[in-house]
């Protein structure tokens, strides 16, 4: 499942159109959407974790995907495609490391 | 096809909306923001309200105009056509209309320091309501000496553990009432004569460098020096700017194209005041005389 938190606070200017364009853009997908009011105490905790200093913020990813994929303000619609695309990928695991003797042996 | 397309939903251009409905104008709004009053965390000055958040006050001024039929849509315009009529585009939509008034405001002046854009949401913001609280028992810096200036320094010393009021001039050029109350406040130490010259942090801002060799380990720097006029859309329908970019217009807000009206902090009357209550009442008279033009062109 994606997901896709939007941080948001009353008395933000750009926060309304940010929401709007994640509303119109999650329709029709399955993609869930958690809208985040800073002001709430789920907001800043979540707020806090990320790291988010500034609102409109907007992260995007998913159970598959470890990695959070960040948007400062509202993304264009092309950027918030190519986040979905990554983290709707299996995020690839790190080769493990083989020591040389065990690569030699192969044991 | 529309009477009027309203660009900008701040308060000249909502209360254009508001006239306009009574002047009974099919009238689209197109805006992306509620206007730069949404970040006043205070209005004290708008007559009938001693004191109320600027963001509500603009839900007041939407919801009038939406109650007396204009339509509002969030959507940011990004281009504009005179044909025989005027072809407004958005990201997503063309409207036409046979006026337009032109209300789109300003936007927050930047420092343009070498650094300000990589620090942007990373310590550097220009909006102390939206991002103040993120600061909360942090040290902060408020650049500039007007009322937007005292006013986010008044915000952040509420939360933040200290608050610098950093001004080149020797003397606020606030309104005394927001002075007062500033100076009364412990937390806040006046900077003045003296300018942010660099801004240096690992991943984020961690300090600012003063003109005055001064160094301030600092978590967030809020930058109100004023505004400059959002004239982008201007272009296209080549627009009469004066020397500071504001579009000139005349007494019944009409500019130098025929069916296209302006008002609010974009335009060059008022006395450049700057003022909601300035902003509204340009709006009023460029409903009306978006009015008198359409009425003509029906008479002719």
């Amino acid at each position: 499942m994606i997901v896709i938190e939007v941080f948001t606070r009353p008395g933000c200017s750009y926060c309304p159109q940010a929401t709007q364009f994640i509303n119109n853009f999650v329709k029709g997908k399955e993609i869930k959407v958690k809208h985040l009011n800073t002001l709430t105490q789920e907001g800043q905790l979540l707020a806090s974790k990320l790291g988010v200093m500034a609102v409109p913020t907007i992260f995007v990813h998913s159970d598959i995907h470890q990695q959070r994929i960040g948007f400062r303000g509202k993304p264009s619609e092309n950027d918030l495609n190519k986040a979905l695309e990554i983290v709707s990928k299996p995020e690839e695991k790190p080769k493990e490391k083989i020591s040389f003797l065990k690569r030699i042996f192969k044991r | 096809m529309y009477d009027l397309i309203i660009i900008g939903s701040g308060p000249a251009g909502l209360s254009a909306a508001i006239y306009a409905t009574r002047y009974d104008l099919k009238t689209l709004v197109l805006g992306n923001t509620l206007g730069m009053i949404t970040e006043a965390h205070k209005v004290e000055n708008w007559p009938g309200e001693k004191s109320i958040h600027g963001f509500e006050l603009m839900q007041k001024f939407q919801n009038h105009a939406k109650f007396l039929g204009a339509e509002i849509l969030l959507e940011t315009v990004v281009d504009i056509e005179k044909q025989d009529n005027f072809i407004v585009k958005t990201e997503n939509n063309t409207f036409e209309a046979k006026s337009i008034i032109f209300a789109t405001g300003t936007q927050k002046r930047k420092l343009n320091l070498e650094n300000e854009e990589k620090y942007l949401s990373r310590g550097v913001s220009y909006c102390a309501t939206c991002d103040g609280p993120f600061f909360k028992g942090k040290v902060t810096a408020v650049v500039g000496g007007g009322n937007a200036a005292l006013m986010a320094a008044h915000i952040l010393a509420q939360t933040s553990s200290k608050v610098y009021i950093i001004y080149r001039g020797n003397e606020f050029k606030a309104q005394p009432a927001w002075v007062d109350k500033i100076k009364i406040i412990e937390n806040v130490e006046f900077i003045m004569n003296a300018n942010v010259t660099q801004l240096h942090g690992e991943n984020k801002l961690e300090k600012i460098v003063l003109d005055t060799n001064q160094e301030l380990i600092v978590d967030g720097l809020f930058i109100e020096i004023g505004s400059i006029p959002t004239i982008e859309l201007t272009k296209p329908l080549s627009l009469e700017l004066d020397g500071h970019k504001h579009i000139v217009v005349k007494q019944d807000q009409s500019t130098n194209i025929k069916g296209v009206f302006a008002a609010g902090d974009i335009t060059t009357n008022s006395n450049m005041f700057r003022q909601v209550v300035t902003a509204a009442s340009e709006g009023a008279i460029a409903a009306n005389s978006s009015f008198q033009f359409i009425r003509g062109m029906k008479n002719e």
